[in-house]
């Protein structure tokens, strides 16, 4: 009796060690990679939103919620991820009707043209930090590579085991505390880098959307349906990656079948104003501020007029809610306008 | 009874995720063995037809190319199939009863520890062993664990650590040669002893948790004075197998000095054989510097070991060059060409950082003294109190755990011998 209380006392002496080593060792996605933490923040952020933005960079690069409240009273909140693909999308929707249930969910779909998991790397950045639940099992199995394993997210030291000799003080520093990093799932840039030459287009051999891509939309659409959310797809009005006219066909084809609203901004790129000499922080692949506030004043009338999304401006526990959050984002973004 | 069906049926549904054709494969030679084993006793025509049978699949596998269908009917093969050989010979020769009991047959050669890297366990000792299994569960547990995690970090913390340098060392035979070579001979050596002498440790101590003992494949073998000093301590049970199955039947020493050194380079050509037809030359060189193996000897001990060592690494220039003229062609370039030119600076092309090093060092020199003090040192672990024992488990598998080197890129199950 005596000697397995020894050696549990010395199990959990290790296991404690392990975990935290395991935290040490693991990204913190604090001050570098920053995109990784952005799935996370939503944990502290929830609330009664109308608006749920799902996708990849065009969403967390190109809309501004925090604007999308303040000039129109809409409350609005983006779950994007780098490289966020469509079954991710999805887990993450449904991930997010645990928390609440928005009015609408726009769904940027430019990830309808990737059919399989992309890299390890972007994988790591939409889960790592997911909270554990039945969505993050879904959204782990759909989305690994033939080369990750199952157990290195359940125990991510597995993964992330070498880089002890690549500890910075960040991982010190956040070793137990966060900080935001988005302004309600904004990535803000207010960097300007004008557009110049475009990559040759490379159109692809076949223009068809994968099957699985499109399994994934019909599961996105009978959650939003049976939850009474109006899905509404979007392609963001980026110059790059090129978004074909074959695509294009396909999603209005599909929106039309299941009576979606479906916005392809590439082509209305003057009525929203963008200007890609000033309104993008790299050459026409993302907006910057300046860009995602004419973007997201788009939106907002779009989903007013279009939807009836109504002003919550003045009602008193939104306000108090959303008050700190923009002095912190007037207190970013002043003086740069 | 009960707990050999359940180890029985572990190692079946591990075995099964390796795929069915190898479960069909290891099942219907059993059942052949198993059935020639009922009659074999004192019947030759029995003996040579078995064991014809069961070897037909491995020297197909050994000479014929490698196909995804021979892969998929491969996995333990090398293992099983001399077990099985062993088992039907030693029925014939009386040295052991017929098993009548088919489960526990097939425990014998399914027996999971010993189907990655071996060891080649004789039925008589596998069945005394399952008999007089171990029934002190906090030695078996502790034991176990501790070997379990010193073979564990001998082959993740050293040999998977070594294996990124050795790939380019292997991969790039215009770029790497002369210098590089003889530095992949000897990196190669390291990197073969601590994933197959790890494997084993692994294989022995999951075995000892079980409660039951196999026999040891290695005996610090790079501390040999000679080549043949060297193959009684390397890879053990395989060196044991080909002694009583080829050596003695050829005649062994029995029939003067001359016989007896081309029965040993038969049986080694058998060896190199059994690695592959690609090893042939090795296991002929190897077999003709056991034969001379005096000639290098001198006074000094150290001496002694040191030109073994060097011997040996040279020799496995066979397996880190697959093909022999590639092999030969990078022995050469050792005398040809030691400094290569172009080569400049690519030393650090080999993917070896500082941390790499600053891993290597300290654990090669653990490994170099746990091997000199062997006895000591497991002496010493056993009188240890239950404290001792299991912090340093937990402090092995600590080390393993951050300085090892797995994940991405990495097959936990991915021995070198296991390709054999």
């Amino acid at each position: 009796m005596k000697k397995t209380v020894k050696i549990l006392a010395i199990v959990i002496v290790f296991v404690l060690i392990a975990a935290l080593l395991q935290r040490l060792l693991t990204p913190k996605y604090m001050t570098d990679l920053i995109e990784g933490s952005m799935v996370s923040q939503y944990y502290r952020e929830y609330g009664d939103h109308d608006v749920i933005f799902l996708g990849d960079c065009e969403v967390y690069s190109n809309y501004s919620p925090l604007k999308m409240y303040e000039d129109y009273g809409i409350t609005a909140y983006i779950r994007g991820s780098s490289q966020q693909l469509i079954w991710q999308s999805y887990y993450i929707l449904k991930e997010t009707l645990r928390y609440e249930t928005p009015k609408v969910v726009i769904f940027n779909v430019n990830s309808m043209r990737y059919s399989e998991p992309v890299s390890e790397a972007y994988n790591r950045l939409t889960i790592d930090r997911m909270r554990w639940s039945p969505e993050k099992i879904g959204i782990i199995k759909a989305s690994m590579t033939e080369e990750e394993s199952f157990l290195s997210y359940v125990f991510p030291i597995l993964r992330y085991h070498s880089r002890f000799d690549k500890l910075t003080g960040e991982d010190i520093e956040y070793l137990y505390r966060t900080k935001e990093n988005t302004f309600e799932g904004y990535l803000l840039n207010m960097e300007t880098r004008p557009v110049g030459d475009l990559p040759a287009k490379r159109p692809p051999k076949n223009y068809a959307f994968a099957e699985i891509c499109y399994d994934y939309l019909d599961r996105m659409e009978e959650l939003c349906r049976e939850n009474g959310i109006k899905l509404v797809l979007v392609k963001s009005p980026c110059l790059y990656p090129y978004w074909y006219e074959e695509y294009d066909e396909q999603i209005s084809s599909y929106a039309g079948e299941h009576g979606l609203i479906y916005y392809d901004l590439t082509k209305a790129r003057d009525e929203i104003g963008l200007d890609f000499s000033t309104d993008t922080y790299d050459g026409g692949v993302h907006l910057n501020l300046y860009g995602a506030e004419k973007l997201s004043a788009y939106i907002s009338e779009k989903l007013r007029d279009d939807l009836g999304l109504t002003d919550h401006r003045g009602e008193a526990d939104i306000e108090a809610r959303y008050i700190e959050k923009l002095k912190e984002y007037h207190k970013a973004t002043e003086g740069e306008k | 009874m009960i707990f050999e069906l359940a180890v029985l049926l572990a190692g079946l549904a591990i075995y099964l995720t390796y795929g069915i054709w190898g479960a069909v494969m290891l099942l219907l030679m059993s059942v052949i063995c198993f059935v020639t084993g009922l009659f074999v006793y004192r019947r030759k025509w029995l003996l040579i037809a078995g064991t014809a049978v069961t070897a037909l699949p491995l020297l197909l596998l050994k000479t014929a190319p490698i196909t995804g269908l021979s892969l998929a009917f491969s996995f333990g093969l090398s293992y099983f199939s001399l077990q099985m050989i062993s088992y039907i010979s030693d029925v014939y020769k009386g040295k052991t009863e017929a098993e009548k009991n088919f489960p526990r047959f097939l425990l014998y050669v399914s027996y999971l520890p010993h189907m990655f890297v071996g060891p080649i366990e004789r039925y008589g000792s596998f069945s005394l062993a399952l008999e007089n299994r171990s029934m002190d569960t906090y030695e078996n547990i502790t034991g176990g664990l501790m070997r379990t995690a010193w073979g564990g970090f001998k082959k993740i913390v050293i040999a998977n650590r070594l294996s990124v340098p050795m790939a380019i060392l292997a991969s790039d035979t215009e770029r790497f040669r002369g210098i590089y070579a003889l530095a992949a001979m000897f990196v190669y050596s390291i990197q073969l002893y601590c994933d197959f002498s790890g494997g084993m440790d692994m294989a022995l101590g999951v075995s000892k948790m079980l409660g039951i003992g196999m026999s040891e494949n290695f005996d610090r073998p790079y501390f040999s004075e000679t080549v043949q000093e060297f193959w009684r301590k390397w890879h053990i049970t395989l060196g044991s197998w080909l002694r009583d199955h080829i050596y003695i039947p050829l005649g062994g020493n029995r029939k003067g000095k001359l016989m007896r050194a081309v029965n040993l380079v038969i049986t080694f050509l058998a060896s190199g054989l059994w690695h592959g037809i690609h090893y042939i030359l090795w296991g002929i060189i190897n077999g003709l510097l056991v034969v001379t193996g005096d000639l290098f000897k001198t006074k000094n001990r150290t001496v002694n070991r040191v030109i073994t060592f060097i011997l040996i690494s040279v020799l496995w220039s066979f397996f880190i060059w697959q093909g022999t003229g590639t092999a030969l062609s990078m022995m050469g370039s050792v005398f040809t060409d030691i400094i290569p030119s172009g080569a400049g600076d690519s030393f650090k092309d080999l993917g070896l950082t500082l941390t790499d090093a600053l891993v290597l060092i300290p654990s090669l020199l653990i490994l170099f003294i746990y091997d000199c003090r062997k006895e000591k040192i497991y002496e010493g672990l056993k009188n240890m109190g239950v404290t001792g024992r299991w912090s340093i488990i937990m402090a092995i598998a600590l080390i393993i755990l951050v300085f090892g080197t797995y994940g991405l890129g990495f097959n936990a199950t991915d021995f070198i011998y296991s390709r054999f």
